[in-house]
């Protein structure tokens, strides 16, 4: 037992964001119970790798967070530091980053599909070789997708009157 | 990539994910899907729709990021968060909904997960705050290799490194165990790879001169024809 709610606790160390570190707890527990939900339904003859384990974990957190931003929608309190991870302190900041997120992606939608996704990856924060990986293509031909589409990105926002 | 090229490419990067989560769209995945995509189990078609999607999803896109960053190798935890520890543990006990799955625990865990226990228990886990040096990474070419050469290769421990290795498919199902490799690499043979799997998981436990051992994170690498 205690060896699975190291293995659980260490999986949701990885999802859970700085700002739900209270909430961790409940996340390592709802994770436990969907694990042995999962015994019960196969008697016992379930196993859990590392993967599915961090696979459990995201999608729990990832409901906590949704749960938090409707609660948060719903009483209307603003509270910065749960509206996304990367949220800075800055009200006005985390403004206009969202403005500009906007803009971005209307930019994208006129983008073709191929150097889209390949921007796409690149904004994610996916290297050039991953990105030619999951596109199935040479690094070459990822990197020219990658350069052109952040070419026509910036003309977009520069059109708009938006300099990142 | 010069710093103001850098700057830029920050900033954008950080107002494509600004938006505050909510509730799903109705033509978001499942959050299993993005899963999916981010870790690489998609077939190229599949994500490609996903990939499509995030670019106009921000809340996708973040969920998708979350899930790229929780099985990328070498990744440190961003700040610490509460630790749980068994201690900690004693209060979840105690707790109804706990309280109403420990009668499954009991059998379950009597039945079947004394299995992975047993199976686990001579390699302790590996958590990211013990990461040292010595940590296993996959070749990045081994998130896809074809069927008929299926060489698994990882990063190598220092001379005199012996390693064991595990391979199974989704359903935990083992398909090989090799132990005592000399070499960061093993080619599966196609044999042992029926047709059905699609995806195989393997793990890598490095026996190292100076007596410790290191156990390796689980790595996927997708299997093509």
């Amino acid at each position: 037992m205690d060896f699975l709610i190291r293995k659980v606790a260490a999986a949701v160390r990885r999802s859970c964001p700085p700002y739900l570190a209270s909430q961790a707890e409940d996340i390592a527990q709802e994770v436990l119970v969907q694990l042995l939900r999962k015994l019960e339904r196969t008697e016992g003859k379930a196993t859990f790798s590392s993967i599915y384990l961090l696979k459990a974990a995201h999608g729990v957190t990832v409901d906590e967070i949704r749960r938090r931003s409707r609660r948060r929608e719903q009483t209307g309190l603003e509270d910065q530091m749960e509206a996304h991870p990367r949220a800075g302190p800055d009200p006005e900041q985390e403004a206009m980053a969202r403005s500009l997120g906007r803009q971005i992606r209307r930019c994208l939608e006129g983008i073709i599909a191929s150097r889209r996704v390949a921007v796409t990856l690149h904004l994610l924060g996916c290297p050039v070789p991953e990105i030619a990986q999951r596109l199935d293509c040479p690094v070459k031909s990822a990197d020219n997708r990658v350069y052109r589409g952040m070419k026509d990105l910036r003309d977009c926002l520069a059109a708009k009157g938006l300099t990142p | 990539m010069n710093d103001r090229a850098r700057d830029e490419l920050a900033r954008l990067r950080e107002a494509f994910s600004a938006e505050p989560w909510g509730a799903a769209g109705t033509d978001c995945p499942e959050v299993g899907e993005l899963w999916a995509s981010a870790t690489g189990e998609l077939d190229h078609q599949a994500d490609r729709m996903v990939l499509l999607h995030l670019a106009q999803c921000s809340q996708c896109a973040s969920i998708w990021r979350l899930a790229r960053e929780m099985v990328l190798p070498g990744r440190e935890e961003a700040t610490p968060v509460v630790s749980i520890t068994p201690k900690k543990a004693v209060p979840l006990m105690r707790r109804p909904s706990f309280l109403a799955a420990a009668a499954t625990l009991v059998i379950g865990l009597g039945l079947g997960a004394g299995l992975l226990l047993h199976r686990e228990s001579s390699a302790p886990p590996v958590y990211r705050q013990q990461r040292s040096a010595q940590t296993i990474l996959a070749a990045p070419a081994t998130m896809q290799l074809p069927r008929a050469s299926c060489r698994l290769r990882w990063s190598a421990g220092p001379e005199g490194t012996r390693y064991d290795l595990l391979v199974t498919d989704e359903n935990v199902t083992i398909l090989a165990t090799v132990k005592g490799l000399t070499s960061p690499d093993y080619l599966l043979p196609s044999e042992k790879i029926p047709r059905r799997v699609r995806k195989i998981l393997w793990r890598v436990t490095a026996h190292l001169p100076d007596q410790r051992t290191v156990v390796s994170d689980t790595f996927t690498t997708r299997i093509t024809d």
